[in-house]
């Protein structure tokens, strides 16, 4: 049967659907069993859904400015 | 192409290259907001923090001059993402700087979390929190989540940051990174794990 240790080291490739139908139904069963390994499944879809949603990184002023002018300054370059 | 929903608030490909390529200056302007983070992502996840805005930047300064002879066969994103990425490679050589991601040599042999027939050693308690938007309410938290991923290999952060937080496809990536799907799909899960065990520890003792 399939190890705690070999589910975990796996376990993304479950979220992400990755396994056959095989693979996945031995996941499935195990976490049917295993109330451990069921909780850290759970906790890793919670992780990637946390990660997800972490602030987005956000562009300077600066930055907008510069690429803004940038592209005015070609579209007069194409209409002169 | 086939016509997708787009979540980001823009017109379908077709209108929005048209109103690109005819000066629509509001336009581009909500483009460069909503394609900023994934860009970013992209260059940070290649040169690093310190220059990465400067990669956006020219990235950009080379997708307006290109964008007459864009031809739509790929999503506006998606070329801007490659144009990204390769005026990030063409910088990290001028600087001969490189940043290895063939290395997978980190074993899950000796995980402690596991007894030698692979049961775990302790239960993991389970966590307060019922949802990921519950565990964003705790500012310290997410700062301590952000410290542990800068503290990642280089290969498993930028794994880490181009799918889970830049949300790109599994493919995008191994292109840009230029790695094998099942390298990407080792690094990116030794990445969550950890970040999983850095939540766990933070759930279990309220501290970083």
């Amino acid at each position: 049967m399939l190890s705690c240790k070999k589910l975990v080291e796996n376990a993304s490739e479950y979220v992400d659907g990755d396994l056959s139908g095989w693979q996945r139904f031995n996941v499935k069963m195990h976490l049917f069993m295993c109330v451990h390994c069921k909780r850290y499944m759970h906790q890793l879809t919670q992780t990637i859904g946390f990660l997800g949603k972490l602030p987005r990184q956000q562009p300077s002023e600066e930055l907008e400015k510069h690429v803004c002018d940038e592209y005015k300054k070609a579209m007069q370059d194409k209409q002169n | 192409m086939t016509a997708t929903k787009r979540n980001d608030g823009l017109p379908d490909e077709a209108a929005l290259v048209k109103g690109l390529l005819n000066n629509d200056q509001l336009l581009f302007n909500k483009v460069f907001k909503a394609y900023y983070s994934p860009m970013y992502a992209v260059a940070y996840s290649i040169v690093g923090n310190a220059i990465a805005d400067e990669v956006v930047q020219e990235a950009w300064v080379s997708a307006i001059r290109a964008l007459p002879k864009f031809e739509g066969r790929s999503a506006l994103k998606s070329w801007l993402i490659r144009i990204t990425a390769n005026e990030a490679k063409t910088r990290l050589r001028k600087e001969s700087r490189s940043v290895s991601l063939d290395a997978v040599n980190e074993s899950w042999a000796t995980d402690p979390r596991f007894d030698n027939k692979g049961h775990w050693n302790d239960a993991n308690p389970e966590w307060d929190a019922a949802s990921p938007d519950d565990l964003l309410s705790a500012d310290e938290l997410k700062d301590c989540v952000e410290k542990h991923m800068e503290h990642l290999p280089d290969n498993q952060k930028q794994i880490l940051n181009l799918r889970d937080v830049g949300g790109l496809a599994m493919d995008e990536i191994c292109n840009i990174l230029e790695v094998s799907s099942s390298n990407a799909r080792v690094l990116l899960h030794r990445a969550r794990d950890k970040m999983q065990q850095v939540v766990a520890h933070f759930q279990r003792t309220g501290k970083c």
